[in-house]
């Protein structure tokens, strides 16, 4: 096969790339100082002590908010390629995107019927 | 495509009820759009209409959509009992299961490997839902992010396939990719991958070894009527789509799968029904059970003659009627006891006779025991298997069918021993007294005049 050895290049790259890896491993290995102890394995933030824990409780509702986000972002999308064909497409893109909509539409008052919105 | 446009608009509407609080109206709603539905479906008989290019509304779907719109109202009816005492999401419950209908007619009926794909995505997500419909459990909660990620995988395995059938092909159309597999003699390597790809999606989809570990969890830790439900409508669809892609294309090539099928169909009878021995709870007893009916159900699929859709078709439906029926009275002992024990059926036959019936009815006809409904859907199954020689898979399913009268008998067996806890307590309500009658009626309909669907889907 005449093809096969057009991927040669490929495979050099590959094994250079891997080999660049290791050696800077290994090299970091030897050639670095070693230091252990307790500030040296505490996380490190922006160089201030850190303080309390990571793991914080937070509002639920963020979750909801976020998800609704893309939810109707991801929906918004669609209305980007009806738009800039919205000549050729004609009376039947336009109608086929107020179903979209009207589908849309239902699945908003849903969420305010279900109480989505409301913060409090 | 009247149906279509139909059903979608019902779970909508059973949705808004739900969100404006008509909580009395949501059955009777759903039932008789589901009603509607059903003769809707009927009109469109022998018409044969290409929708688009994309969906081909043939007898063949119209029979099966027949059947899981019936499916579908028997578990909602069943539904409205399991649900009756609490009052949150129950509207979200009836719609989403509305949707998985709409995912299954066009998994039923795709003629364009898009809309397979889409149907599959619109069944299996509103399912991923279901699936952890009881929020608080911990159990269903493992169910639906187990079924999510093997599910999702699957989808995975089986859009790859369709993307290499279409690099290939450079059609999703079925017309298009059956004359390419017919038409070419060395077909390339990918397309035969392609093949294998799709076979596995769809292996997963139905539950069948050695892609079925994620069923008796899922199935166990899933609410009881969403595990019914699933292990009728669902894998009604997913055995639909999976014959009907089989037979428009791949028909002329069964060198390629031929041997991989009969491995997992046979696989699929033994660790089924092996398994399903070992259970000592009742759902999980059932869920391994009906891992086991779907192997029976790849017989036909690797049969692939005239036979195949009919015997899929009545196969399909004795058992649909069975498993409500079965997983119905299992619903009505287990509402004080989530795990229920098999022994735990005990006393059942001295405090509720007629829930016996059903339960004897129900478990004989899943066993195959004549004149029941289910020893003719095995009946036909075999037949269509031997008219393509396949006489060492039918042996392996007789095999599978004999062990599977063990343990189907156990309930029954545990529910004439009169030493058990008194069940005086369980409620029943009519919609559900008249689910099991109309379950132990079918069931004996279909086994005497097996006439009545063995000629649908027809052709």
């Amino acid at each position: 096969m005449s093809g096969t050895s057009e991927y040669i290049p490929l495979l050099i790259q590959l094994v250079f790339a891997g080999g660049f890896v290791l050696l800077v491993l290994i090299i970091t290995h030897l050639i670095g100082p070693k230091r252990d102890g307790a500030r040296k394995l505490e996380s490190f933030e922006c160089g201030i002590e850190s303080k309390g824990n990571a793991r914080l409780p937070f509002s639920i509702k963020y979750f909801l908010t976020a998800i609704l986000f893309v939810l109707f972002d991801v929906e918004v999308i669609f209305f980007y390629p009806w738009a800039t064909n919205f000549r050729e497409f004609g009376m039947d893109g336009f109608i086929s995107m107020l179903i979209f909509v009207a589908f849309f539409l239902l699945g908003f008052l849903y969420l305010m019927k279900k109480k989505a919105f409301k913060w409090e | 495509m009247s149906t279509l446009v139909l059903l979608s608009l019902l779970g909508f509407l059973v949705l808004f009820l739900g969100a404006f609080d008509q909580k009395k109206l949501l059955l009777p709603v759903a039932i008789l759009g589901l009603v509607a539905a059903f003769f809707t479906n009927a009109l469109d008989w022998g018409t044969n209409h290409l929708w688009y290019g994309m969906m081909l509304y043939d007898n063949y779907a119209i029979s099966f959509v027949g059947l899981m719109i019936v499916t579908l109202i028997l578990i909602l009816l069943i539904a409205s009992y399991q649900f009756r005492n609490e009052d949150s999401h129950i509207a979200d419950i009836y719609a989403l299961m509305i949707f998985v209908l709409v995912g299954a007619l066009v998994m039923t009926s795709y003629s364009s490997l898009v809309m397979l794909f889409v149907g599959i995505e619109i069944l299996s997500i509103a399912l991923y839902i279901l699936a952890g419909s009881r929020r608080t459990n911990l159990a269903s909660n493992e169910a639906s992010l187990k079924y999510f990620l093997m599910g999702a995988f699957a989808s995975g395995f089986l859009l790859f396939g369709i993307t290499l059938m279409y690099g290939v092909t450079g059609s999703f159309d079925l017309a298009v990719i059956s004359d390419y597999a017919n038409g070419t003699d060395n077909l390339p390597i990918i397309f035969t991958t392609g093949v294998i790809l799709i076979l596995i999606g769809f292996a997963f989809k139905i539950g069948a070894v050695p892609f079925h570990f994620w069923t008796p969890d899922v199935y166990q830790g899933a609410p009881t009527i969403i595990t019914a439900f699933m292990a009728t409508v669902v894998k009604t669809a997913g055995i639909a789509a999976f014959y009907r892609l089989f037979d428009t294309c791949f028909s002329g090539i069964d060198g390629v799968w031929y041997n991989i099928l009969w491995a997992i169909a046979a696989a699929t009878i033994l660790l089924g029904n092996i398994s399903a021995v070992m259970q000592n709870e009742a759902k999980r007893m059932l869920a391994w059970s009906s891992v086991a009916h779907a192997g029976y159900l790849l017989l036909p699929v690797l049969a692939l003659n005239e036979l195949s859709s009919s015997s899929i078709f009545y196969y399909t439906a004795a058992y649909s009627v069975a498993s409500v029926t079965a997983f119905g009275v299992l619903i009505a002992i287990s509402q004080f006891n989530n795990d229920l024990q098999i022994d735990q059926y005990k006393g059942l036959a001295k405090n509720k006779p007629m829930m016996t019936l059903a339960l004897v009815v129900s478990m004989f006809s899943l066993a195959g025991i004549p004149p029941l409904a289910g020893f003719f859907g095995k009946y036909f199954v075999f037949v269509t298997a031997m008219e393509s020689n396949l006489n060492i898979a039918v042996m392996v399913a007789i095999a599978g069918s004999l062990i599977g009268v063990y343990y189907y008998f156990r309930p029954v067996i545990y529910a004439f021993n009169n030493e058990g806890q008194p069940m005086e307590r369980i409620a029943t309500s009519w919609t559900f007294n008249f689910v099991l009658a109309l379950g132990v009626f079918l069931t004996l309909l279909l086994g005497i005049f097996p006439d009545l669907l063995s000629n649908l889907p027809g052709n």
